[in-house]
């Protein structure tokens, strides 16, 4: 456990240092303009609008940080032979991948947390007064995080190639958000296209269940944790089987 | 007691596959050697011979396809095998916003020391590396000589029994290879045991007291320091004259009739 | 390999087994947009409220947009002013039901500015039909049912529970203000200027403080 612990510290300080003051700064410039231009836009639901394009841009700079980093961090330690400094002490190829995840979850975090103190600030300013479901999105954006963060590491250390990486984990953002109409499909259709659609809705994870932003309530708060939990746990797995038997 | 690395023909063959095809590349083929304790044993080779290879077999970093390789008598993947292996890689990498306390402190504490082990450790191998006066330095601030003592200095954070070295002298300037050597000198009488490869043959035959010499995989010779200390040009003779007598064997093989 | 494929097949199980907790109902329809590419790429990284919001800014600029004039209350014979707004509103509502200020907005707007109560009618019972206890749908039904009737003090009696909520848009707040001033209720249509007043939207802040002028010097006048 100590051992993890060290190793999260070590990647959390590097991606503070490399790449989280850019990416909040980004975000912030962003949520200012865009705060600007819907205010006098949106007119009456300005508070409705500045909510959303802020959580948008959160879970966005979120999810892209977290395949970004994920796809990346294992083949630039091998590249920069940095993993043969880790893996030649003693601890075991689980530690070393737990501790890096855990590093770049903390990493996710402080994004996280950075963006919505921009956004909050940003809020207040307009009057907005403070409701407990702010968080529940925030979790629900967390969740999501961590989903996509396990699949890309699963895939960078399969692939071998970053960009593999990130195209396969990208694309398994973008058909999660569809899982809804895929559903659909499942319902409209009969014979081969049902079937075919009831098999997708196997393969893809169902992002939409961890939509808090509308609020949700407990027992669909818990399945979505738990959900997103178990997805994480498993590609996590995954990962480990992978770097197990992996030679550097 | 039993060699503290000992390969017994042993045969590494990378595979790699691209769009159904699968290409096979040779890196050590019936590789046995046996290096003993306080020992300090130099690989010497061509590009791509297999010096790399040898040493990430060694650390368990590779999986063999046949054979056996042992290291302090255990397989090369237990933490008890780790804790008492330090490893320097060819041109190794450091978080540039470190400094070299605390890059240090991270490889120590990596490595499973206590609080108070870093601190007696550390002072011991940044006075050790000449690090001393550089140690709140950032990484990023560090000439290449200096970044290549931080390498050696977290090799040797946690006092490893055995050290292997890839490279460890690449790049750097003759002053610094000369510290060099003489800390890796002093490591020896300590009773250290070294494994090393360099492209260096002065240096290593200054500071070795076997060398094998590996080519495309293979062994082809492991000479003694009497082998090249009675020989006028010293080890670098012997290595080309080897090397060569290799490559005319071969090409005899190639053109006599069957 | 017998791991892996046991992990595989419990991936497999999993997101079938919470596929059930999604729903079906209301698929976005985007099909008449007019920004397809926009509300498909949104959708695609879930951000299928900030697709909405995004629509109603459109919805809100084309009717603010000078293709008619917006407070031309008696247009043409056979001329349509604003015809997008009611499929507006509906592909708004296809992306999220529950964006309320929507519906009322492009109802308010079909039945007392526009003229076309029915499409406005269309809109609210859409929204009945997914909230069937939403009481305001019902009310602003009933005023717009009176409003055709020509029965004004009714239609504003209807809506009169929900004018001094701030989630009521300024338009359905200056539109009641009107009828009271026209049904000489000179106190709420006050009450309802005053509200005005904090609008969001600079318009109806001018208009209700000519008006709020207007009210005070016609009381003078009148010596109340």
């Amino acid at each position: 456990m100590k051992t993890i612990w060290i190793l999260a510290v070590d990647s959390f300080l590097e991606n503070i240092w490399n790449r989280v003051f850019i990416l909040v700064a980004i975000f912030g410039g962003l949520l200012i303009y865009a705060s600007l231009l819907f205010g006098v836009l949106a007119v009456e639901e300005e508070l409705r609008v500045l909510m959303d394009s802020g959580l948008a841009l959160i879970e966005m700079v979120t999810l892209i940080a977290g395949i970004y980093f994920s796809a990346t961090m294992f083949l630039k330690e091998i590249e920069t032979k940095t993993i043969y400094l880790v893996l030649s002490r003693p601890l075991s190829r689980l530690e070393y991948l737990l501790g890096r995840v855990l590093g770049l979850i903390l990493s996710l975090l402080l994004i996280m947390v950075l963006m919505s103190f921009i956004h909050l600030i940003l809020l207040f300013v307009h009057h907005w007064s403070w409701r407990s479901s702010y968080l529940l999105s925030l979790a629900g954006i967390f969740l999501k995080a961590l989903m996509l963060v396990a699949a890309a590491v699963f895939f960078s250390l399969f692939s071998t190639s970053s960009i593999a990486a990130i195209v396969f984990s990208g694309s398994l953002w973008v058909l999660g958000n569809f899982t809804q109409e895929i559903r659909f499909l499942t319902q409209k259709e009969s014979g081969l296209p049902a079937l075919l659609s009831r098999l997708l809705l196997f393969l893809f994870p169902h992002f939409e269940i961890l939509n808090w932003q509308g609020g949700a309530n407990d027992t669909r708060v818990l399945m979505g944790a738990s959900y997103a939990a178990v997805y994480f746990l498993i590609f996590i797995a995954l990962s480990w089987l992978v770097l197990r038997a992996k030679e550097f | 007691m039993p060699p503290v690395i000992s390969f017994r023909e042993a045969t590494k063959v990378y595979s790699s596959s691209h769009l159904g095809r699968t290409t096979k590349k040779i890196g050590l083929i019936d590789f046995s050697l046996e290096v003993e304790k306080g020992e300090a044993f130099g690989l010497l080779g061509l590009n791509g011979s297999g010096k790399t290879t040898t040493f990430k077999l060694a650390l368990g970093l590779l999986a063999l396809n046949s054979g056996t390789v042992k290291v302090f008598d255990l397989p090369p993947s237990t933490r008890a095998f780790y804790s008492r292996v330090g490893y320097v890689p060819e041109l190794p990498y450091f978080h540039s916003f470190l400094t070299v306390e605390s890059c240090l402190k991270f490889y120590g504490r990596l490595s499973g020391l206590s609080n108070l082990e870093i601190k007696t450790n550390l002072e011991r191998v940044l006075w050790e590396t000449g690090l001393v006066t550089h140690k709140e330095k950032r990484i990023s601030e560090l000439s290449k000589g200096l970044s290549q003592r931080v390498a050696l200095a977290q090799a040797t954070i946690h006092n490893p029994d055995l050290l292997i070295l890839d490279e460890p002298m690449s790049g750097l300037d003759p002053l610094a290879i000369r510290d060099l050597r003489e800390y890796l000198s002093r490591l020896l009488e300590e009773g250290k045991t070294i494994f090393i490869s360099s492209h260096s043959i002065f240096e290593i035959e200054k500071l070795c007291h076997r060398v094998g010499v590996l080519k495309e995989g293979r062994l082809i010779r492991v000479l003694k320091r009497k082998d090249w200390s009675d020989s006028r040009g010293g080890l670098e003779e012997r290595f080309t004259e080897i090397v060569q007598n290799d490559r005319l064997t071969e090409a005899l093989l190639k053109t006599s009739p069957k | 390999m017998r791991y892996f494929l046991t992990l595989f097949l419990s991936l497999f199980l999993i997101n079938g087994f919470f596929s059930s907790l999604g729903t079906t109902e209301s698929l976005p329809d985007f099909s008449s947009s007019k920004h397809p590419v926009e509300i498909l790429t949104l959708l695609n990284l879930g951000l299928r409220r900030l697709a909405a919001d995004i629509a109603m800014v459109r919805l809100l600029i084309y009717y603010g947009s000078s293709e008619a004039m917006a407070d031309d209350l008696n247009p043409p014979q056979g001329v349509t002013l604003y015809p997008g707004i009611l499929p507006r509103a509906q592909e708004i509502l296809s992306l999220d039901p529950s964006f309320s200020y929507v519906r009322f907005y492009a109802a308010g707007a079909l039945a007392f500015n526009l003229g076309r109560p029915d499409e406005a009618i269309e809109l609210l019972r859409e929204g009945l039909i997914l909230d069937p206890d939403n009481s305001k749908y019902k009310a602003y039904i009933a005023a717009i049912a009176f409003s055709q009737k020509g029965d004004e003090r009714q239609a504003v009696e209807a809506l009169s529970p929900y004018l001094n909520s701030p989630k009521t848009p300024s338009m359905i707040k200056n539109v009641a203000a009107f009828i009271y001033l026209r049904l000489k209720k000179w106190p709420q249509a006050a009450e309802l200027y005053q509200e005005l007043l904090r609008s969001k939207d600079a318009g109806y802040r001018k208009e209700a403080k000519k008006m709020l002028e207007k009210i005070k010097k016609y009381h003078y006048l009148k010596g109340n």
